[in-house]
């Protein structure tokens, strides 16, 4: 986490920050997709496992996993107690209290569905935390990936933040002319409208003088363009790719033939 | 650099198309310096013929709406290309038609440095060195040459040390800086820096000059947009003053200058333009004979043109024929020039802050202001605003305030300092914004900490820097409404307090006019003038003379003096150390979260300098003068100082 609050990529030296963003989302993206193929408990928490591992390589580990327990505890709840109560899956009862009975299939079910997602969860915080933005657009630049396309990636990645801090001055600045935003449903409203206005207004504003500043130093210029980042591929991460998507395409297919 | 450049105008008038604008500059299309409806049709450039060679440093000023950010749009090519408008005569750059380039090609020429330091980065960049990289990626630069081009630029503006950094965790002073690096890694020829130090402390504003200065020295041509004529007018080679749209003067700065304080004294000008007071206090030495030369632009041309001596043994001869008051005594009374030569030497003998607290508590005890508001009313009343022992750490781990103590009940305290001193989180503490996390803040006897801030509103009016946190409805009367709206007022007095706060705001004749139509200074003006209608008994004000001209400035100076006169307690929080010495009747120096000195301003100056210095405040033009000509330690105004140099 920054200091806004929001979960950023962490500089680090480690092998996961040395790899090339292509590699990490393909590899990322392979091990999802085998999670999902994966039919006994064993692979699921084989895959859990490496993607844990893999954050802590990274050197992000701990803030991973905090912030995937965060992410994930309110899931948790929710899928495990809805899937148990309301999938009866081999109608095998675990426990009855009155009108409710807690169905083992369901339970199964619902533990299942928050490993397969606590394993999407981590990948992508590790992804997050150990790939530099610019170094991803720059591969996907370098991908065919339109310049104009990575630039907003980039920006709204910054935006949020701005427009947060934005909102924070100008509800001191409207609470300090007398504006009650801890009242009734009427004085939120009013509230609202005091905020959102700036708020809408102030970005705008932003947005043109960005906008001028860009095309100042070149935006829409059609020449050809070139990166500070070189992202480099060796043929290993090339390999590793090439494994990752032929492991995913067995699974499925042993999937399908099983 | 690329090939030096001359700019060209030539008959230009530029008139934007209704509804076209820009909120960050002091240009707007249906916003002249009145506002009326009448010139809302008037162009915002009117027949301007100007040349200007390569490597020249052009300053450029005049009053708000005067036409100045569109004439550097001109430059850039925003005008015509972005705004719309119609644009007659000829705009030309190194012989290249302004109208006929785009603004990507023109950027390679003309690097455009904007008012906010934040707005104009790419907000795409991680760090420091991404953001300079930014237009060298987009010319195609190749890639092993972009990383040693961004960090030279970056070398060049003193910031190559936080190439690693996230741009959102520097200071105002140090984004301008790397606005200029990003454009610098274009290689223009020229670089137009449209106000780029209305939003920055002291120390931001002279490193931005200060670089302006060497670059102009490397030979680029400066087009620099400000009000600070002190910082300005000795770097600049030409001073440009436009005013309604029309170029009033072209020449070098101390020609103009001359000329307008000329004008000025024939009540032919209107006042728009802060003439640095060095001039004024030269050319009075010079009609006694006690000045030689050019007119000086600077406290060191005035040391050097001056004969000291002469001034000396003059008020050596005048005091022992008794001719001569004191300093102190023959000083203007509204300007606590009274203070007496014991406490002069009593507070000069203990430079301490310690000191000057001892004088200061209570406040307004300067005996000899006669413009002191009156006491509280009754000894046994809480103050109004009590701080005690307040520190306030962030979630961060920041320490901003560390055991501050300050007690407030009337008259105008300036706090003072550097930015992240600790001035905004002070202010915060004083409607409840913020609590302190140890300590106490009571306003009227109230704990902070257990009252919403909606109803600390009633005792403490807080107006913010940026306007455009704050404005949002559709005209500037409905504006001033919401306050006491909000407050409970009955109809009849919103309607009394609004116009009130209109009159002395000098908005009456905008009214019925879009908030977002105004230029920015007449939009700062609306912000007070909405804290003031909520009569508060203390009204916070957060750096109110920012982005206002110099009758901006004396609008504002007349609502603190009117709110003082009320009774009401005013507290500005403001870098303007020269409105602060001529408003306040206290000053409250921060540095680190700390007091290092309170007190009546004559007593904070002359204190430790030194340490006041390095806290922020830059010390007056008028005080430093007048103590390098042996008048004195704590003359606060440029009229207090010729006032002395009348019985020296």
């Amino acid at each position: 986490m920054n200091g806004t609050g929001f979960f950023t990529y962490q500089p680090a030296d480690s092998p996961i920050h040395a790899l090339s963003p292509v590699t990490k989302l393909v590899c990322g993206a392979a091990l999802v997709l085998v999670t999902f193929a994966l039919p006994g408990w064993g692979g699921l928490l084989v895959t859990l496992g490496l993607a844990v591992l893999s954050a802590f390589v990274g050197g992000v580990g701990r803030s991973v996993v905090r912030t995937a327990a965060t992410v994930l505890a309110p899931l948790a709840v929710g899928l495990v107690v809805l899937h148990g109560l309301f999938t009866p899956a081999g109608r095998v009862p675990l426990a009855t209290l009155g009108p409710l009975t807690v169905w083992q299939g369901g339970l199964v079910l619902g533990l299942r569905t928050l490993v397969i997602l606590a394993t999407f969860v981590v990948v992508a915080l590790t992804f997050v935390a150990t790939t530099h933005p610019k170094r991803l657009t720059t591969a996907l630049i370098e991908r065919g990936v339109p310049e104009n396309v990575s630039y907003v990636f980039l920006a709204s990645l910054q935006l949020v933040p701005d427009l947060q801090a934005r909102a924070r001055r100008i509800l001191d600045a409207q609470q300090s002319r007398g504006l009650d935003v801890s009242g009734g449903l009427t004085d939120r409203f009013r509230a609202f409208v005091a905020l959102a206005s700036p708020l809408l207004i102030g970005a705008l504003v932003s947005a043109q003088t960005r906008s001028l500043a860009l095309e100042a130093r070149g935006f829409s210029g059609q020449g050809p363009r070139t990166h500070l980042y070189q992202v480099s591929e060796p043929p290993a991460e090339r390999l590793l790719q090439a494994f990752a998507v032929v492991g995913v395409l067995v699974t499925a297919g042993w999937r399908v033939l099983a | 650099m690329t090939t030096s450049a001359d700019i060209r105008f030539e008959g230009v008038t530029f008139r934007y198309k209704s509804g076209v604008d820009s909120n960050d500059s002091d240009d707007s299309d249906s916003s002249s310096s009145a506002g009326s409806e009448a010139d809302s049709a008037r162009p915002a450039l009117i027949d301007v013929d100007c040349q200007v060679e390569a490597g020249t440093f052009v300053g450029i000023t005049g009053p708000s709406d005067a036409g100045k950010s569109t004439f550097c749009r001109c430059l850039s090519g925003f005008v015509p290309h972005f705004f719309d408008g119609d644009l007659d005569g000829s705009v030309s750059i190194a012989g290249t038609d302004v109208p006929e380039s785009s603004i990507g090609e023109l950027g390679e020429t003309v690097g455009y440095v904007f008012e906010d330091p934040f707005d104009q980065l790419t907000g795409a960049a991680t760090t420091v060195l991404e953001e300079v990289a930014f237009g060298l990626e987009r010319i195609g630069t190749p890639r092993e040459d972009i990383e040693p081009r961004a960090r030279e630029c970056l070398d060049r503006v003193g910031i190559e040390a936080l190439a690693d950094r996230d741009p959102g965790t520097l200071s105002g002073g140090q984004l301008q800086r790397l606005a200029i690096a990003s454009v610098l890694a274009l290689d223009p020829g020229i670089l137009v820096l449209d106000e780029p130090t209305s939003q920055l402390d002291p120390a931001g504003t002279e490193a931005v000059f200060d670089l302006a200065e060497s670059m102009h020295e490397a030979g680029y041509t400066i087009c620099l947009v400000s009000q600070d004529l002190h910082r300005l007018a000795p770097r600049a080679d030409r001073l440009l003053v436009l005013g309604d749209g029309r170029l009033r003067y072209d020449d070098d700065p101390r020609t103009v200058l001359t000329a307008i304080e000329e004008a000025s004294e024939a009540n032919e000008s209107n006042g728009s333009v802060t003439i640095p007071g060095t001039l004024r206090i030269g050319r009075a030495l010079r009609e006694r004979g006690l000045f030689d030369g050019d007119l000086p632009l600077t406290v060191a041309e005035l040391e050097v043109g001056t004969d000291i001596e002469a001034l000396r043994s003059t008020n050596a001869r005048r005091a022992s024929s008794g001719e001569a008051t004191t300093p102190a005594a023959s000083a203007p009374s509204n300007s606590a020039a009274a203070v007496p030569p014991e406490s002069e030497s009593g507070t000069s003998g203990s430079n301490t802050p310690e000191s000057a607290v001892s004088e200061a508590n209570p406040p307004n005890s300067d005996p000899s202001d006669s413009a002191s508001p009156p006491a509280s009313a009754s000894s046994d009343d809480p103050p109004l605003i009590d701080v005690e022992n307040a520190s306030h750490t962030y979630a961060s781990g920041t320490d901003a305030l560390a055991d501050v103590s300050l007690s407030m009940d009337g008259g105008c305290v300036a706090i003072l300092g550097h930015n992240g001193a600790g001035k905004t989180t002070l202010a915060k503490q004083l409607n409840g914004l913020l609590t302190p996390t140890s300590g106490t803040v009571r306003i009227a006897g109230r704990d902070t900490s257990e009252a919403p801030v909606a109803r600390l509103a009633r005792e403490v009016g807080l107006c913010f820097q940026n306007p455009d946190d704050q404005l949002f409805r559709p005209t500037v009367e409905s504006e001033l409404r919401f306050g006491p709206e909000r407050l409970g007022y009955d109809e009849a007095r919103v309607d009394e307090l609004v116009e009130e706060a209109l009159a002395v705001s000098g908005l009456d004749a905008v009214r019925d006019t879009d908030t977002y139509d105004l230029g920015r200074a007449q939009r700062g003006r609306v912000a007070i003038a909405s804290v003031l209608a909520m009569d508060t008994p203390a009204v916070v004000l957060d750096e109110p003379t920012g982005g206002q001209d110099s009758s901006g400035v004396s609008i504002v100076g007349d609502i603190v003096d009117d709110c003082r006169s009320a009774g009401r307690l005013v507290v500005l929080v403001t870098h303007d150390v020269g409105f602060a010495a001529e408003h306040a009747d206290r000053l409250v120096v921060l540095a680190d979260g700390a007091v290092i000195a309170d007190g009546p301003p004559r007593a904070v100056f002359d204190s430790d300098r030194a340490a006041i210095e390095r806290a922020g405040v830059t010390i007056p033009v008028a005080t430093r003068a007048a103590s390098v000509l042996g008048l004195g330690e704590d003359v606060l105004s440029v009229g207090e100082l010729l006032s002395r140099l009348d019985t020296s």
